[in-house]
């Protein structure tokens, strides 16, 4: 724990440092943001978490002990598979933390109207990343393309859509037609 | 070639490997978001497809897109889907001239009328018909008796999609895009100045598998190609994450390959595939051969305040619409909602870019 906090603390350091020597003048800045590192944690006994600054916010993942990412060259792209899915990592280097991997989530940062809205959308992230998606029944849009790919010729220039393979209970169906039909109006008659 | 060849025999015919085939069905059924199981499906649909007839309309151009497209490396599923399609009008590349051309475009309209697919390269001016004409035909008129007919219209290049360069201050033509005129139609923009070419096979090879079009981002372009931005996919990147700009053509910053954004890159307010798919068989992109991107595939990029300046703002004035889709203050009022959650995530699963390798079944 008290690692953790630790490096959170030197990353924001050497972000501090970046805007404060090297962002001198860049128009890209949203001077609403400020520096900040959240939600450090261990995954899979790496470190993760989230920088926000002016410019940017990214994940980033540090190295555990017995990782060698000295070799790999600066800029290459990695796959880590998070709960949520496989995302593209970026190889990176900074001058205080050593190599690590970093995935950009924001950059510019102009869509941010102050450091809470930024956070909160840090924190939705962090949660989102280590939620398993579930393999759940494909969208009706993909039932329907499957069915018109099994059932009717290319060209139809006006596909009706086929019934649906079946998936729907009858109880479902008959959801959709009530509601359709403005069941579920508390008075029933529209207006 | 017959008019009853199918892609699949076409494609043996020429040689392409059955696995080469797959890998890209795999490609194209990931463009639809399908699951990985339904590549076979998407095999046998592409197999299967009939040729259809494509009619190719030059307006306001440069013939800047035709050459890209032409250029696109053989022999590659790439190209042979473009020997596959029935390129029927097109007054570039077809050999007939005169009266027979017309009498081509004529004659594929009647023969395919509400099958064929238009494709629209150049801006349509409104200032005087007499600005661009074809065989005595002014632009608008012809786009709207040919679109009438069309399936689908792939508007190819910035000029089609946007207005592009005739679109800029001060307009002299009156320039606009060919969504400013067809409004009943499907429309899918492919920008870029010129646009990649695997992008259009990749939408080809979509129409043709699904006889629909891709799923589009805000400006009717294909998410899968240019749901990120340049910046995101940028092998520089790191350099910018830590405030390493170049500051000259010439320097020790250019030389080490530093983030080009002082230089005027448009990278961040960019999207388009050229990160991972690049140009001329994969092998460069402006930006890894030193040059700044800019920005050629949004829209109003001619005017958005010079290319070697870095701007603040995104090139377009639709700020705050880049990027997610998603405006800020939804998403994170969208925290509470684990099903949002859920629907977020998947769109960004669909927005992660094709590479060319997988585009072209390589490897």
């Amino acid at each position: 724990m008290a690692d953790l906090e630790h490096l959170s603390a030197r990353v924001e350091a050497c972000f501090q440092r970046i805007l404060d020597e090297k962002m001198v003048g860049i128009p890209i800045l949203n001077r609403e943001l400020g520096v900040q590192a959240e939600g450090f944690h261990l995954w899979e006994g790496r470190p993760l978490g989230i920088i926000i600054t002016p410019w940017l916010m990214s994940l980033m993942l540090f190295p555990e002990d017995t990782d060698e990412w000295d070799q790999g060259l600066l800029g290459s792209r990695q796959s880590f598979s998070l709960p949520a899915r496989d995302y593209a990592f970026t190889l990176n280097e900074f001058d205080e933390l050593g190599r690590c991997y970093t995935h950009s989530l924001y950059s510019p940062m102009f869509d941010f109207t102050d450091q809470g809205s930024a956070l909160a959308m840090a924190k939705v992230v962090l949660t989102q990343i280590h939620q398993p998606v579930e393999l759940s029944q494909p969208s009706d849009e993909e039932r329907r393309i499957d069915a018109y790919m099994r059932q009717q010729a290319m060209f139809d220039p006006e596909p009706e859509p086929p019934p649906k393979p079946s998936k729907l209970s009858e109880n479902e169906r008959l959801s959709r037609r009530e509601l359709l039909f403005g069941a579920l109006r508390a008075d029933g008659d529209g207006k | 070639m017959s008019d009853h060849n199918t892609l699949g025999e076409i494609l043996r015919e020429r040689g392409v490997s059955r696995r080469g085939f797959l890998k890209f069905c795999t490609a194209t059924a990931s463009m639809m978001a399908l699951p990985p199981t339904m590549t076979m499906a998407v095999a046998e649909a592409l197999e299967k497809a009939p040729r259809p007839s494509v009619i190719w309309l030059s307006f306001q151009e440069c013939t800047g897109c035709t050459e890209s497209l032409t250029r696109s490396h053989a022999p590659t599923i790439e190209s042979l889907i473009f020997d596959h399609v029935s390129l029927d009008y097109h007054h570039t590349l077809q050999a007939a001239s005169g009266d027979a051309a017309e009498a081509a475009r004529e004659e594929a309209m009647h023969a395919h009328h509400g099958k064929y697919l238009l494709v629209v390269d150049g801006s349509i001016p409104l200032g005087d018909p007499g600005f661009s004409t074809i065989a005595g035909i002014s632009n608008l008129d012809m786009l709207k008796e040919t679109a009438e007919g069309a399936a689908a219209i792939i508007a190819v290049g910035t000029c089609a999609a946007f207005g592009g360069l005739p679109h800029a201050a001060p307009n002299p033509t009156g320039a606009v895009s060919v969504s400013d005129i067809i409004k009943d139609k499907p429309i899918v923009n492919v920008s870029g100045c010129p646009p990649i070419p695997s992008v259009i096979t990749g939408v080809l090879a979509h129409f043709l598998t699904f006889g629909g079009l891709p799923e589009l981002d805000q400006y009717g372009r294909p998410m899968v190609f240019f749901g990120q931005s340049i910046h995101d996919r940028c092998y520089r990147r790191p350099f910018y994450d830590k405030g390493l700009f170049a500051e000259t053509f010439d320097d020790e910053g250019a030389r080490k390959g530093w983030c080009l954004y002082r230089l005027g890159c448009k990278g961040p307010m960019t999207y388009n595939a050229c990160a991972t798919m690049k140009w001329n068989q994969g092998t460069s992109w402006p930006i890894e051969s030193g040059h700044g991107c800019l920005g050629c595939s949004e829209p109003d990029f001619w005017d958005a305040g010079g290319f070697y300046k870095a701007l603040s703002i995104p090139t377009s004035d639709l700020a705050g619409a880049i990027g997610t889709g998603l405006g800020v203050g939804a998403a994170v009022g969208i925290a509470a909602g684990a099903m949002a959650h859920k629907k977020k995530t998947d769109a960004e699963h669909e927005r992660e870019p094709l590479t060319v390798e997988q585009l072209e079944g390589e490897s």
